[in-house]
């Protein structure tokens, strides 16, 4: 098996492409591996490792430099920081809303403009977030407004 | 860029404001008419209170009427500092308490439109937020059924 990694300021999105005659099962998992990698991230609780789908994911939040998802009832601790996780999420549907969190438009609700310039953020849970002004048009671009 | 494009705003929308309170003032005979040297010192005055209003907003301030307060300060520092210096306001009560009101009835003005701005765009991202989310859904649907 030759493996090619071409590395390049140019490229804006891993891509992977697999060349191959058959799919053995060897491949198979190989495949499942990235596919899980693409979608879902890694947590811990309890110092227990966690694959956590993204699609259960409502929200990561950055608190004294650590990562924290939250998914519906659980909040899980992330081994990556906050601008490298919004890195690897940027072609999925997560978007910054503030300088230390990350939303999955998915989870949004509604959102409402507050008195002091900033929004509010209803996720379907019921809860609420803040989103700061600077990153509205972020928000926008990602529901293609 | 986005930062810019809103102090951009608020410029916009306070000299506006000012310009035509100003100009019905004069037009009433409280104020002498303006000359091109008091549009510029007005100018000067919204482009250092949009640049420090813009700072304080910056603040991690919980309380709108704190936030309020510290706005209406800083744009009252430099009104009456730069005014005063520069001879552009008379330093008499009656003068001072006018533009005292100016400040206020402008800020005002200008959150308003700041506020009404953004409930627009709340209503926009609302309204095509369930679009695109069932879209979402559908491509990921057209994706699982690819695999």
């Amino acid at each position: 098996m030759k493996l090619i990694i071409d590395q390049s300021l140019a490229h804006q999105e891993v891509e992977i492409t697999i060349k191959c005659g058959i799919i053995d099962e060897n491949l198979e998992r190989l495949i499942a591996q990235i596919r899980l990698y693409s979608f879902s991230l890694t947590g811990k609780k309890d110092g227990v490792s966690h694959v956590i789908r993204l699609e259960d994911v409502y929200y990561i939040e950055s608190l004294e430099g650590k990562s924290f998802i939250y998914v519906e009832q659980e909040v899980y601790e992330g081994g990556q920081k906050l601008y490298e996780l919004e890195a690897q999420l940027a072609s999925s549907h997560f978007v910054r809303i503030s300088k230390s969190c990350i939303l999955n438009m998915m989870k949004l609700a509604s959102v409402r403009s507050l008195l002091n310039g900033k929004f509010e953020a209803r996720l379907t849970s019921g809860e609420k977030l803040i989103i700061n002004r600077h990153y509205v048009r972020a928000l926008k671009e990602k529901i293609n407004l | 860029m986005s930062r810019l494009k809103l102090i951009f705003s608020i410029f916009s929308y306070s000299f506006t404001m000012i310009i035509l309170l100003l100009a019905l003032f004069s037009w009433l005979g409280v104020f002498s008419p303006m000359s091109e040297k008091d549009v510029f010192i007005i100018g000067l005055m919204l482009v250092l209170t949009t640049i420090l209003t813009h700072g304080i907003s910056l603040l991690p301030l919980e309380r709108v009427w704190l936030n309020i307060v510290l706005h209406i300060g800083a744009i009252s520092s430099v009104v009456f500092g730069i005014g005063l210096l520069m001879d552009f306001i008379p330093a008499t009560p009656i003068y001072l308490l006018i533009t005292l009101g100016m400040i206020v009835v402008v800020y005002l003005l200008v959150r308003g439109l700041l506020v009404i701005r953004d409930q627009a765009d709340a209503k926009e991202i609302n309204q095509r937020l369930s679009k695109w989310k069932e879209e979402a859904l559908r491509e990921k649907l057209q994706e699982k059924q690819e695999r």
